[in-house]
């Protein structure tokens, strides 16, 4: 089968198109071939949109034939993960049985960013149903199977943007967007071995997706490099009137890395974790540390998890809760959610609002921390991808403390809306990538890209492919 | 009656569909999860006139 156009860069792509070597309706139909022929494979898509996205392409086709090029992504082909509404009459199905015929009249804001943009929108991708809200432990929690991972079948690929990771990491896509509520766009990107970024909470509209927590859903882009990533971010963040929670950015203000920029690393952030992990992390650290200031840091000593948890089962059992009233969660896949999804109407009131109070002390704490460092650093997950049958939960648990650092920095990121990209940095005995993050301050989203480009243009991990 | 059995009982009669009995056993370790969080919420006191919950953590 042909290859050519899987796994070129956005850049790569872009300069084909404006240079007219090869129109979008050729790329699109490469890309559609793909989706349709290997996505099934990875369990990776909801749904293709051919007939719209054939219909974007020539549209594309006709402004570039015109010189109306309108920049880096027109005629790109992306997925979106499919709790992004589109109102061309496709489904959307939030990952769940329930849901497959489920369609809306409205058109997500980051879709119409990227329409605007010229990107041609090509497939939504499957998803861990509702998000992982109901609180999931095995990978086949999602209508369309368990995500599977591109570097080895028999393991997962990451959730609960599962086929976002696998169509951008099996090179049938360029890019793909996702959500990330605890870990949702890291988590595939890490397992993955892509560039995945969470987004500084509110600079990317959320209107049009589901919502599984107001607090803490971001919605972001999953794709081979930072350098991508750059380019997908400058597309799809900006204030949205129908978003409430949306700001403004200052994504543009950041040109270049600061010259005595200071590196925080977590006390113990290697400890008990997986050795090709802890190995791979202190060869990428080198990288940075032969520029840079390397400065310990002691993260915050509150009830963090328990805050993130707190605030996740309360929101959820109330974006959810017609879905409750309905019994509709007994449909899903994953049997183990079924009931107990029920159990988040057992978050007191006043334990959610001290949580938010609990988030309003972080943020401080975070901030004074952030007077001493830039970034902070860290491996995405104590482990690589686990199996397709295993619980992931048991099979992370079983060796690292929910305590452990790594996951503080999780919870730390997405209670406070902080940005974060994870890198891949290597691979396990058994194929596996392995990865890094970086996680700035609210706002450090291009700062934190930068670093991402800084440790990219030194090493060529994000340029190996799986076969 | 525990506290778990007790938002047992408020759950199941919140809903008009019946729990088979062998899910009571995950419902209850999820609540026993929540009151644990709620336990270690607990432990960590915050002064009535400091830190308000923040309405958009990005003010």
């Amino acid at each position: 089968m042909n290859n050519q156009f899987s796994f070129c860069s956005i850049s790569e792509l872009s300069n084909l198109i404006k240079n007219k070597k090869v129109s979008p309706v050729e790329l699109t139909l490469y890309f559609l071939k793909k989706l349709e022929t290997i996505g099934p494979q990875y369990n990776a898509i909801a749904h293709i949109n051919k007939k719209s996205a054939l219909k974007q392409a020539k549209k594309a086709e006709k402004k570039i034939f015109n010189n109306e090029y309108l920049g880096s992504l027109h005629g790109i082909p992306y997925a979106a993960k499919d709790l992004l509404s589109t109102n061309d009459g496709s489904p959307t199905t939030w990952g769940a049985k329930p849901f497959l015929n489920q369609s809306y009249e409205i058109e997500s804001t980051i879709i119409t960013k990227l329409n605007s943009a010229g990107a041609i929108l090509c497939a939504k991708t499957s998803m861990v149903e509702f998000a992982g809200g109901m609180g999931y432990q095995q990978p086949n929690a999602s209508a369309f199977g368990p995500g599977i991972n591109p570097w080895n079948k028999s393991f997962w690929s990451g959730g609960s943007s599962s086929g976002s990771g696998s169509a951008v990491a099996s090179g049938i896509i360029p890019f793909a967007i996702g959500s990330e509520t605890w870990g949702s766009i890291l988590s595939p990107a890490s397992n993955c071995g892509i560039t995945g970024l969470r987004p500084t909470f509110g600079i990317v509209s959320r209107y049009g997706s589901m919502v599984l927590s107001w607090t803490l859903d971001k919605i972001g882009p999953l794709a081979l490099s930072s350098n991508d990533i750059e380019i997908i971010t400058q597309n799809i963040i900006g204030k949205d009137n129908k978003d409430p929670y949306s700001i403004e950015n200052s994504f543009n203000l950041l040109n270049q890395i600061p010259k005595n920029l200071k590196i925080g690393i977590p006390d113990n952030i290697t400890n008990n974790i997986q050795k090709e992990v802890k190995d791979n992390f202190n060869t990428t650290l080198k990288i940075l540390e032969s520029q840079y200031k390397l400065i310990p840091i002691k993260l915050p000593e509150l009830p963090i998890s328990a805050a993130t948890r707190t605030i996740l089962s309360a929101e959820a059992s109330s974006a959810f809760e017609e879905i409750f009233e309905k019994g509709l969660q007994t449909k899903l896949n994953a049997q183990e959610t079924h009931y107990s999804s029920l159990a988040t109407n057992a978050v007191l009131a006043k334990d959610y609002i001290k949580s938010l109070r609990i988030q309003n002390i972080l943020h401080q704490q975070m901030n004074e921390i952030f007077n001493n460092v830039d970034i902070i650093i860290s491996p995405v997950k104590p482990s690589t991808a686990s199996k397709i049958n295993e619980n992931f939960r048991w099979a992370t648990r079983k060796e690292f403390s929910e305590d452990h650092p790594i996951t503080l920095i999780g919870a730390i990121g997405n209670l406070i809306g902080l940005p974060g990209i994870s890198i891949p940095n290597g691979f396990d005995k058994n194929g596996l990538p392995t990865s890094f993050q970086i996680m700035g301050n609210i706002q450090s989203d291009r700062l934190i890209i930068k670093c991402a480009q800084l440790i990219q243009n030194e090493t060529n991990w994000h340029n190996k492919h799986p076969n | 009656m525990s506290n778990i059995e007790n938002f047992f009982k408020i759950i199941s009669n919140k809903i008009n569909y019946k729990i088979p009995k062998d899910h009571i056993d995950l419902i209850k370790n999820r609540i026993n999860g929540i009151a644990q969080d709620s336990e270690e919420l607990n432990k960590y006191k915050i002064h009535n006139m400091e830190y308000p919950p923040k309405i958009n953590n990005n003010e």
